[in-house]
């Protein structure tokens, strides 16, 4: 943590600035109990995908109640809306599991 | 091929998912009503007219006298706006429509065309003589000049010489001078000249050859003219010089006019004593004057003609355009003369017949014909053509599979899905939010100014991204979404959703740089961890993640593509394909690389170390080793010895029952058959074209068999090579973050290490125009393209025939963008 944040002063650039910011607040929500619950049990992967199911039926009522025009126009909108739903889930699950157990784990480069 | 099966869903139908079911149709039309029954039709314009009489060449058609009037027509109208242009006069376009007869408007033009071209011959008459004119002027004053300093030095000399005489005469007066002076008057050769213009550029040549030709016996005075003169003979400003020469003798005046005119040197007549030069030029600049109020009052009668032709320019434009469409359309139906008719025949879709049978029933009314046409819908075994009905947004991604081929007759439309897959693989290549940004801007941009860019004529670049701009858009979204994944913000890495999950192993840090850092905390909740970019083992990393993922993607893909070629032989009522394609092509395709998805996916939530390659490459070398530390499940190795068999006798299930079963069929059909049926009046009058299906249908069976062999190589083979080129979402995607991660740190981070204002400047602009051209640009055509080429070849593969055509109706609406000029 230490090395991080001497790498950062070293150069600071604005962006680097934002980052410190997001993590010195990202660093405060470590002490909060959830954490370690979340911890010994990853519920990440099955919630996160309740929420992309939930966000597509949504989405699908949303469509079908917003653009009503007709049954076989109605299929056509839910389809896509559906594929849509399953293709960014499909993208995410990926990313998700890739990172759950890793076998590389970041090795820092030399400080410039 | 066989019947055009009139298949049944299994599902309930969906928009878009099939085109719709189209009918040959047979319209019988009196002829009285036929013009106006084929322009109501055209307003209509959902009925594509068959050529029934494709065998006449364009001359011997009935209506061939009326296209050549209407071509006649379309000439002048060219014409007009030709002098329109020339004028300056746009056309207007006319807000109230004035019914006119087409006779009526034939004369009318006609005879505008006849005042233009006189006015026109008489404008060009008289603007040659106000040029000569102006030119005489010039010629009167320069070498009114000449003869006057001439003249005033003459009577200097003579008077200085009278003055020598009248002092007196003495004895130093020389005899002689006397004798000159009284000899002159008898021994005079008369002088003769003439005056006129020569082109400045020629002048020096013109003088050489002057005095070349007469020996030197010519006198040349030449004056420069200031300004350009307009030439009379061709009509541009020349720069030009007033020269009068004096010669002496006949002979000489011939070879000085020849010369004359070698140079194009206009001549005019020029009077010697002043008196009559005054009167000249008096005479001369009145005339000028005239001329020019003859010409200004004749060019103003021209442009108020043209601006009363540009008023109604565009309606007679397009009613002659729509006559000769018109025409063209009447000329593809063939008269029945016993029955004083047309007989039309034409396809059109099934939900528009309440229409068209509206509109003959209109046109039979406006046209007071005793009699209405008939509608009447044919049976046929012809292919019918393929229409979708789009709206803005999805036809430009019809537009894109359309471009690969047009879909049969009612197979399954790949655009249902490709709205969606195509940006989002493209996304996958692309994942940038900073960039996505970028691109969701453009395309609002050209969104929102729809209305005003769609009635404008763009330049061809600028009008495919217009037409494309629904696309973009929905590009740009799902970009912005993988790049909130792949965590890339120009490159730039954020935290925004959580915390990092991995942290130093202990609070000095000591071994970050050597072993790395361990994951602590739970694992980054959406998207790639923020910690890794800029890390040694950054590579590695997303290497493996976008190559497995790259995997999945296309399998997925492809498996959806299967299940449409199902869809397609439930609607087509194709068992054999269900059987005998459909399930050995999922059980080879799943067995393999299904099995690969699954090992990756038990792989990453086990956490194992087992070697896919390897796993996979023994599975097929020495299925029966044992895996040893391979294993990730209980059970393995009889799973990999089962799904092997399968895909192993996948193949023979895809290749041999298929030809043999066809044959059987065949057989069946028309192996009992010994007569044909009668041809009856309900058939198309196109006989000819269909006689294949009465008599013996051809069926080779060594061509089906070759066919199916072909099909199903290019299957197995395919099912390795079509997964292998998913992997270029991988690669794509690398190289974006590369290029991204390149521009931002080598230009902008050091262009701010410097600390100087001027060097930031230019490091921001550098990174600007790089990240807008090779990022945005190039980028985006490359990803577009690969995205394309994986819908074209990997997915449509697998189950689209596209070998339909388009239909194409006759329609006034589509003649607007056919032909801007006539």
């Amino acid at each position: 943590m230490q090395e991080r944040h001497d790498q950062i002063v070293s150069t600071p650039s604005p962006i680097h600035h934002l980052q410190l910011g997001i993590e010195i607040a990202g660093t405060l929500s470590l002490f909060s109990p959830i954490r370690i619950w979340h911890q010994s049990t990853d519920m990440g992967f099955p919630a996160t995908t309740l929420i992309f199911a939930a966000i597509g039926i949504v989405a699908s009522l949303c469509t079908v109640i917003c653009f009503n025009r007709g049954s076989s126009s109605n299929l056509f909108h839910l389809t896509l809306v559906l594929t849509a739903t399953i293709c960014c889930w499909m993208m995410w699950a990926i990313v998700y599991l890739a990172q759950m157990k890793p076998l590389i784990v970041p090795i820092l480069s030399e400080a410039e | 091929m066989g019947e055009v099966a009139r298949g049944g869903g299994c599902c309930p139908p969906m928009d878009l998912f099939r085109s719709e079911p189209m009918q040959l149709v047979q319209l019988i039309i009196p002829i009285e009503s036929a013009h106006r029954t084929v322009s109501y039709l055209g307003d209509l314009g959902l009925l594509q007219f068959k050529d029934l009489n494709s065998e006449k060449s364009p001359f011997q058609r009935t209506y061939a006298a009326q296209i050549k009037r209407c071509g006649e027509m379309a000439r002048k109208l060219r014409f007009f706006k030709e002098q329109m242009l020339k004028a300056g006069v746009s056309p207007k376009l006319s807000t109230t429509q004035v019914d006119v007869n087409i006779d009526n408007l034939e004369v009318k033009l006609s005879e505008i065309e006849s005042e233009l071209t006189e006015m026109n011959a008489n404008g060009e008459k008289l603007q040659r003589s106000y040029n000569e004119l102006v030119e005489y002027k010039l010629v009167l004053q320069k070498a009114g000049e000449f003869f006057h300093s001439a003249q005033s030095g003459a009577i200097e000399q003579q008077r200085e010489y009278e003055s020598r005489l009248l002092s007196g005469e003495s004895m130093e007066t020389p005899l002689l001078q006397d004798q000159e002076l009284s000899g002159d008057s008898s021994k005079q050769i008369k002088l003769g000249f003439l005056a006129g213009l020569v082109p400045r550029e020629k002048s020096m040549t013109f003088e050489r050859i002057l005095f070349r030709a007469t020996r030197g016996n010519v006198f040349l005075r030449q004056t420069a003219v200031e300004d350009p003169v307009t030439d009379p003979v061709s009509g541009e400003k020349t720069e030009k010089n007033v020269f009068v020469v004096f010669y002496a003798g006949e002979k000489v005046k011939a070879k000085i006019l020849k010369i004359c005119d070698a140079f194009s040197a206009n001549r005019y007549p020029f009077a010697e004593e002043l008196g009559k030069q005054a009167q000249m030029i008096t005479e001369a600049s009145g005339k000028i004057s005239e001329l020019k109020t003859t010409i200004d009052t004749g060019l103003q009668h021209r442009v108020n003609l043209l601006d009363t032709i540009g008023v109604q320019f565009e309606q007679w434009n397009l009613l002659v355009r729509k006559e000769k469409s018109i025409h063209h359309t009447l000329n593809m139906l063939s008269l029945d003369v016993t029955k004083k008719c047309l007989v039309a025949e034409g396809w059109s879709p099934v939900f528009a017949t309440k229409q068209i049978q509206d509109a003959l029933q209109r046109a039979a009314v406006d046209s007071n014909s005793q009699v209405s046409a008939i509608f009447q819908v044919l049976h046929t075994k012809e292919m019918p053509p393929t229409y979708f009905r789009t709206n803005k947004f999805t036809s430009s991604y019809q537009g894109i599979i359309d471009s690969y081929g047009v879909a049969k007759y009612q197979e399954a439309n790949p655009t249902v899905y490709t709205v969606v897959t195509f940006p989002f693989l493209f996304a996958v290549m692309f994942g940038d939010w900073g960039h996505g940004i970028c691109l969701l801007l453009a395309a609002l941009y050209f969104i929102i100014r729809e209305r005003k860019l769609s009635s404008q004529k763009l330049d061809d670049i600028t009008e495919m991204t217009f037409g494309g701009r629904y696309v973009i858009l929905l590009m740009s979204l799902f970009s912005i979404y993988t790049g909130l994944i792949y965590n890339e913000f120009f490159s730039v890495p954020f935290e925004l959703f959580g915390p990092s999950a991995y942290e130093c192993r202990d609070l000095a840090c000591s071994e970050a740089t050597t072993i790395g850092l361990i994951k602590a905390r739970r694992t980054y909740p959406f998207g790639v961890d923020p910690v890794w970019h800029g890390t040694r083992s950054e590579l590695p990393f997303l290497n493996s993640l976008k190559m497995k993922m790259s995997i999945l993607l296309g399998v997925a893909q492809m498996n959806l593509g299967i299940i449409m070629s199902f869809f397609n032989a439930i609607f087509f009522r194709n068992s054999v394909n269900i059987w005998f394609q459909f399930i050995p092509q999922m059980i080879f395709l799943n067995s393999l690389f299904g099995y690969l998805s699954l090992l990756i996916i038990v792989k990453w939530c086990t956490g194992s170390q087992a070697d896919l390659y390897h796993v996979m490459i023994y599975m097929f070398l020495s299925p029966t080793d044992d895996l040893g530390e391979n294993e990730l499940f209980a059970g393995q190795k009889n799973l990999q010895l089962v799904l092997l068999l399968l895909a192993v006798v996948a193949v023979p299930w895809m290749l041999l029952p298929k030809p043999f079963i066809l044959k059987k069929q065949h057989e069946a059909r028309h192996g009992a058959e010994s007569y044909a049926p009668l041809p009856s009046t309900e058939e198309s009058l196109q006989v000819e074209s269909n006689h294949d299906s009465h008599g013996h249908e051809e069926f080779e069976f060594s061509e089906i068999f070759v066919h199916q062999l072909i099909h199903t190589i290019e299957f197995v083979l395919g099912a390795v090579s079509n997964t292998a080129s998913y992997l270029r979402l991988w690669a794509l995607s690398l190289a974006h973050s590369e290029l991204s991660s390149v521009f931002y740190e080598k230009v902008l981070l050091l262009a701010w290490g410097y600390n100087n204002v001027i060097i930031l400047i230019v490091g921001i602009l550098v990174f600007i125009f790089a990240t807008v051209g090779v990022l945005l640009v190039m980028e985006t055509l490359s990803a577009f393209l690969h995205a394309l080429r994986l819908h074209w070849v990997e997915f449509q593969n697998k189950f689209y025939e596209g070998d339909g055509y388009k239909f194409f109706p006759f329609s006034f609406s589509l003649l607007d963008e056919e032909d801007e000029v006539l």
